[in-house]
């Protein structure tokens, strides 16, 4: 009986999209885990949540909080940054933010 | 049953008070809330988070035993789906408040919606409902879309809002429908397909719940791959291009007709729907008509924290979406899309590779939200490429795990 040969462009393309399918499973799942303990860290002591803040710099944690908070903060953020603004307002829109808001 | 359940709790949830995930949160009140208002209890979080991850599980049971379900039950549910979440607040999303915002600007104001944004009228009924950080931003839809809302402004802020989520779940229907169609002409069984598209959480929940013109613009284009299916290019080439009209996203189907059928019939459809548009759009908001690509393009530049750039760029140490991020998810993005369309050029299905693009599309931009992962969706459910249904499905399960899953906590 004759095998049946899988062409290698498909072989190829089936690598590509494993190979990406368990990068974006990977990157979901820490990142998921990085937001879970963080949420947890902010629902004990919301006052840890401004020193993270302050600890991780103003820059770093525009970045680092609006990724994991779930919160508001990066289209807010985002928006003030890419409009040309400082991000130093950065600050401001962290702590009008509730951590465990959903985004809509 | 589980899917029947847990959908009916989201929209009367949804519709029984102030919940973090109904948009205009405790303004929300009269027949803004709708006819659902009262019934059921609160939906916080983590009864979002059971309910939405119950849904989708019971979703890809469907999906997987479609054939051995009654094709009326499933029609009939798909039906039951689109009117629970026509019925339902404007869920997960405020955008419905920012459509109408627009329309009001220039039919009651004056105001072209593609120079100014809802501050331009901060008295207006609109404006507390949209959100602040939109306030200042100009609309980035399509001049069909646009100008379409423009008679929903007369109807009221609750007569707008409800005529938006009927077109929402007409156009979800119709999408549904037209799946139904193009399944046909491809003798490919349709119910699976209309299943798979009709029943999906976050086209229902999401798209309908949230009365997102990512609908209408799918529907506008799956219109167009039935017209092209059934040879009749220059009006499938004009849908498609009225798709593009209402969101621009619809534009990317396009290049992969013209690769693979008569190219004559498409660029007369193409040509003549783009100049009545233009000309309707030029005679209506004048210079400003094409302002829409570049508050787009701005759009585009904003990090949302479901991106998958963004969730790799953690993975790997860095701080979000730096310029290198933003530099490599373009260039995936560049380099998939050639290959696609060389792969049409070939002799390769047009639907699955503009599938592919739109999915690629959703997977590369950093700023996803949840109705871009169902894009692809329609396109999928008509191609035999099962590897693009699978994807998709993976995607959006990646996506809702993400967003939902930290509420549990």
């Amino acid at each position: 009986m004759a095998s049946v040969r899988r062409h290698p462009r498909r072989i190829a393309e089936d690598l590509f999209l494993v190979t990406l399918a368990a990068l974006l499973v990977l990157a979901v799942v820490v990142d998921v885990a990085h937001r879970v303990e963080l949420n947890h860290r902010l629902t004990v002591d919301k006052r840890a949540f401004k020193q993270y803040v302050a600890s991780a710099g103003e820059r770093d944690a525009f970045h680092r909080v609006t990724a994991h908070t779930g919160g508001r903060t990066d289209v807010v953020c985002g928006q003030r940054g890419h409009d040309g603004r400082s991000t130093a307002g950065s600050r401001l829109c962290l702590e009008i933010q509730a951590p465990h808001r959903p985004r809509i | 049953m589980a899917l029947s359940v847990t959908g009916v709790l989201i929209a009367v949830d949804g519709a029984a008070g102030r919940s973090p995930f109904v948009a205009g949160g405790k303004h929300l009140m009269g027949s803004l809330s709708g006819p659902l208002s009262g019934l059921g209890d609160p939906l916080t979080g983590r009864r979002f988070v059971v309910l939405i991850l119950v849904m989708s599980g019971a979703y890809a049971l469907l999906v997987l035993c479609a054939d051995a379900l009654p094709a009326r039950s499933l029609l009939a549910a798909i039906v039951a789906f689109h009117v629970l979440f026509l019925l339902a607040p404007p869920l997960l999303s405020t955008d419905v408040f920012s459509y109408l915002g627009y329309a009001r600007l220039g039919a009651l104001h004056g105001i072209d919606p593609y120079a100014h944004g809802a501050a331009s009228a901060p008295h207006d009924a609109v404006y507390a409902y949209v959100p602040h950080i939109w306030r200042h931003a100009s609309t980035v839809y399509g001049p069909l879309f646009t100008v379409a809302s423009y008679p929903l402004a007369l109807l009221g802020l609750a007569g707008g809002l409800w005529a938006l989520k009927l077109l929402a779940a007409a156009s979800g229907l119709g999408c549904v429908a037209l799946v139904w169609l193009c399944a046909r002409r491809l003798r490919i069984e349709p119910l699976r397909p209309v299943v798979l598209v009709g029943l999906s959480p976050l086209w229902v929940v999401y798209g309908v719940g949230g009365a997102h013109n990512d609908l209408s613009m799918l529907a506008l284009m799956v219109a167009g791959a039935w017209l092209v299916l059934a040879n009749r290019e220059r009006w499938g080439a004009a849908a498609v291009v009225g798709g593009a009209a209402v969101k621009v996203t619809a534009a990317a189907l396009l290049p992969f007709i013209l690769l693979a059928r008569p190219r004559r019939d498409l660029v007369i459809g193409m040509a003549a729907a783009g100049a009545a548009l233009a000309m309707v759009a030029l005679a209506v908001f004048g210079p400003h008509a094409l302002a829409f690509v570049g508050a787009l393009h701005k759009q585009q530049l904003f990090v949302s924290s479901d991106s998958f750039p963004n969730e790799v760029a953690h993975l790997f140490g860095l701080p979000g979406v730096i310029h290198s991020v933003r530099l490599a998810a373009h260039l995936l993005l560049v380099v998939v899309i050639v290959y696609l369309l060389v792969g049409v050029w070939r002799g390769a299905g047009w639907i699955a590779a503009a599938g592919w693009a739109m999915l690629t599309l959703a997977v590369t931009t950093t700023w996803l939200l949840a109705w871009y992962t169902f894009w692809s969706l329609p396109l999928a459910a008509i191609s035999r490429d099962r590897r693009l249904i699978v994807a998709t499905l993976v995607v959006q399960a990646l996506f809702l795990v993400h967003q939902v899953g930290p509420l549990f906590t």
